[in-house]
């Protein structure tokens, strides 16, 4: 799938989706917004409680989007797999779960959050919350079309392959590589691990509006000729960042697993006991009631 | 190395949640309502829910017993079909203090209690709940000192005293009174008593038949509304005809009036008054007053009673003080049965000519005011005067002697002179007179002397006119020769030639010898005189030549 093509379905799928969810916290607001100790004389009690036929809903369906979440990492780590789809749309895939997943939970669990179950719910929100940072982090790391990484000799090719066409195809004299190469250098001084985890994305933010300013003076160039020198530089760019920031977005990368995993055993483990309880309960697969 | 010292993390943070979350033991929604707070903890959960069947509502009524009686006897709010699932009304893992009764908007006192089957109507309707609901042990499981709303009957005694004290047990108040009040009882119908309230019968108060009792010792009375008897009127009624006419009255009376439901079959000489003459064909209005004022009973010892004394009283002072029977009759008021026979027992009674005299003739009408009273004699003008203060007759007759009686007479009475048989019967003493008659006198018709002196009609004289002497009727046939002398020296009133006169003893001339032999013509001769011939008697010579001649 083209990059474009995958990123309209995205747009499409989770703009549908989120509207979906809008629509649902809308039609739900009412009862949302009361407070809890009115909530059980509200009109909408028995469909928007965590328990009602709207809300048991929700929750059956968050719930399954959570457990589907789990396909990528069997895809990821079962050998067998490796030929059903690439890793990348599986991770859309997992993320898109992640997304609206935990979103359907949040109006399942109608914004009461108590018991054993918010022990799930809370690692839910940091399991999430996590995905996004893991989300960032993981395009700090170069990758193949595939979406697995690149190993540091494929980066060093590819950025020669890079600086070689910038200099033959583009004709961009030495000492612009060089300014080039002091804007990117500029943001990757040392820093701790924290304190990288929290300044990459303005770092990056900055890397792109300097280097915008810097490719303005090939404006003049035919489109098509602008177009790519400036995709070029990007790559580019990036490329020698993500470089000068190789070891220490791996490490990254492996502590936020660290985190996103335990939270997300702790999140599924504990949504099976609350299933349990509520199966238990009475609360089984009957909608409502 | 690192790596696998990182790899533990996981598992240790997960531990940790996990003996947290142990710690807590706390897999319930939310806390349970107080009075189900025994039931919290994740030990009981199922002694409320069950996999298959969420809250059964057994599991409720295991302890809320006297509830499931209900249930089971289909009575109360819990019995409707819309509340067969307890957890939808009694919400629970909302908090110590939330409240499981929920009332609906509005809160309890907004309660629609028609939902407990039994609407709140009437007076009932503004009542505080505790009024009705005062706090009762819910269960045994609750003990004694919760409230309950339960346990109350729509029987109406459950909360209010029955004012009949039983005597209508098993009857539902409600048959009789409404929700808004006591009284009026707005849904009896007397109608559909054993007696419907006809007629008169439907104004009577109630109190007035369904007298208060008081059934027993310290009781209050009460009014009684069973076992009123009411078979025959007089249960209830007074006979006012004392047994008379019998003890069906509805043979004459019926509910809509105590007149007669049908005069005209109404026999009223079975009644104290009968009937009798005229009276039969009286309206009967008019002794007992229109039937829709009500038929009123008069008085009937007395004719009085109904009619009115046509004699204004007049005969009050008769021994029978003027009883109307004793003269008059129902067959009529015209004629009156008084008779003669009976005049004459009267203060009054008829002799003579009176005998013969028409009763008007005395008993004429005179203007009924100046018999009675001006009340009484109203819209009368004239009544037979019946009653006189005196009977002497000049009441009747008038006196034609006028003033021509002496005072001695004027004092005495008619009737001492005359006769009721005649006026001209007269029975008079002429020696009550100062000329009592003798002699000739007393046999000469009273004409004779009493002559009238007036026109022809007029009766004569008593009291002549003259004085009393010889020569105030007769003529002095000795043309004076006794002028000075009353005739009666020499005659008497018996025989005008029987002479009282004795020649020796009355006259200056004795006669004697042969004077004693001769007639009296030989001396006494007629003389003839202008006015008439008369007897000289004097004066006449008493010497012998007065007579006799010298001797010649």
């Amino acid at each position: 799938m083209s990059l474009p093509k995958r990123r309209f379905t995205l747009f499409v799928v989770y703009g549908l989706s989120l509207l979906a969810i809008a629509a649902l916290a809308w039609r739900g607001s009412s009862y949302y917004l009361t407070p809890l100790a009115e909530r059980p004389r509200h009109p909408d009690f028995w469909s928007w409680k965590p328990g009602g036929s709207v809300g048991h809903l929700l929750g059956i369906v968050g719930s399954a989007l959570m457990l589907l979440m789990l396909l990528y990492t069997v895809r990821k780590r079962v050998p067998g797999l490796r030929r059903a789809g690439a890793l990348h749309l599986w991770l859309d895939f997992h993320i898109y779960c992640g997304v609206i997943g935990p979103l359907l939970v949040v109006l399942h669990s109608s914004f009461k959050v108590q018991g054993l179950v918010a022990l799930s719910f809370w690692s839910m929100i940091v399991v999430a919350l996590s995905g996004f940072v893991g989300r960032y982090l993981y395009a700090q790391i170069p990758r193949r079309r595939s979406g697995d990484s690149m190993s540091a000799q494929e980066v060093q090719t590819r950025q020669a392959e890079l600086v070689r066409h910038l200099r033959e195809d583009h004709h961009l004299p030495e000492a612009e590589l060089e300014a080039l190469a002091r804007i990117v250098d500029r943001g990757a001084a040392q820093r701790s691990l924290p304190v990288l985890l929290l300044t990459l994305p303005a770092t990056e933010t900055v890397l792109r509006l300097r280097l915008r300013s810097f490719r303005r003076r090939y404006r003049r160039l035919p489109a098509a000729l602008y177009a790519d020198l400036s995709d070029t530089l990007l790559q580019h760019a990036l490329l020698r960042h993500r470089l000068a920031i190789w070891d220490k977005a791996h490490r990254l990368f492996e502590y936020w697993h660290v985190v996103h995993k335990p939270f997300a055993i702790v999140m599924y483990l504990f949504m099976i006991v609350h299933v349990a309880v509520a199966m238990m309960t009475g609360y089984g697969w009957h909608i409502g009631r | 190395m690192a790596h696998r010292a990182l790899r533990t993390i996981p598992a240790l943070l997960f531990l940790a949640l996990l003996a947290a979350a142990a710690a807590r033991a706390q897999i319930s929604p939310g806390d349970l309502a107080r009075p189900h707070a025994a039931l919290e903890g994740s030990a009981n959960c199922q002694r409320c829910h069950s996999a298959r069947r969420g809250v059964a509502p057994e599991a409720c009524l295991a302890c809320h017993t006297r509830l499931g009686e209900r249930i089971k006897a289909a009575r109360g709010l819990h019995a409707g079909p819309k509340f067969a699932r307890c957890e939808v009304c009694h919400i629970e893992h909302q908090g110590r203090a939330f409240a499981l009764i929920d009332w609906g908007p509005g809160g309890m006192t907004k309660f629609d209690h028609a939902q407990t089957g039994y609407a709140l109507a009437g007076a009932h309707a503004g009542l505080a709940c505790e009024k009705c609901h005062k706090p009762r042990p819910a269960s045994s499981a609750e003990g004694t000192s919760a409230a309950t709303f339960l346990g109350l009957s729509a029987d109406c005694v459950t909360c209010h005293r029955d004012e009949h004290r039983g005597q209508f047990a098993g009857r539902p108040c409600t048959d009789c009174h409404g929700m808004t009040a006591w009284k009026p009882a707005a849904a009896f119908d007397h109608a559909r008593s054993d007696f419907p309230l006809v007629g008169k019968h439907a104004a009577v108060a109630c109190a007035k038949c369904h007298t208060a009792r008081v059934a027993g010792a310290g009781e209050p009375a009460v009014a009684q509304y069973r076992g009123v008897a009411h078979a025959t009127c007089a249960d209830c009624h007074r006979d006012p005809h004392a047994g008379r006419l019998g003890p069906r009255c509805d043979s004459c009376h019926d509910a809509k009036s105590w007149q007669p439901s049908s005069p005209a079959a109404f026999d009223h000489d079975r009644t104290r008054y009968p009937l009798a003459g005229r009276h039969r064909a009286v309206a009967c209005a008019a002794c007992h007053g229109p039937a829709d004022a009500g038929f009123r009973r008069p008085a009937f010892a007395r004719c009085t009673d109904c009619h009115r004394d046509a004699h204004f009283g007049q005969l009050a002072a008769r021994p029978d003080h003027g009883a109307c029977e004793s003269c008059h009759s129902v067959a009529g008021w015209s004629p009156s049965t008084y008779t003669v026979e009976a005049h004459q027992s009267s203060r009054y009674a008829l002799t003579g000519a009176h005998l013969a005299v028409p009763c008007l003739r005395c008993h004429a009408n005179v203007a009924a005011a100046s018999r009675g009273t001006a009340t009484a004699a109203a819209g009368r003008q004239t009544t037979p005067r019946l009653h006189w203060s005196e009977t002497r007759c000049i009441t009747c007759h008038q006196d034609p002697h006028g003033s021509d009686l002496s005072e001695k007479l004027r004092r005495a009475a008619c009737e001492d002179c005359h006769e009721t048989a005649a006026w001209s019967q007269v029975r008079f003493d002429h020696g009550w007179t100062k000329f009592p008659l003798g002699g000739k006198h007393a046999a000469l018709p009273c004409a004779r002397c009493h002559r009238p002196e007036a026109a022809p009609r007029q009766p004569a004289r008593l009291q002549l006119q003259r004085p009393i002497d010889c020569a105030a009727c007769h003529r002095d046939p000795h043309a004076g020769q006794f002028a000075g002398q009353s005739c009666t020296r020499c005659h008497g009133d018996d025989d005008w030639h029987r002479l009282r006169f004795a020649h020796d003893r009355d006259s200056r001339y004795k006669l004697d010898g042969a004077h004693a032999k001769l007639p009296c013509a030989a001396c006494h001769r007629s003389v003839a005189a202008p006015g008439g011939s008369f007897v000289r008697y004097k004066p006449l010579p008493v010497d012998c030549q007065g007579c006799h001649a010298p001797a010649r």
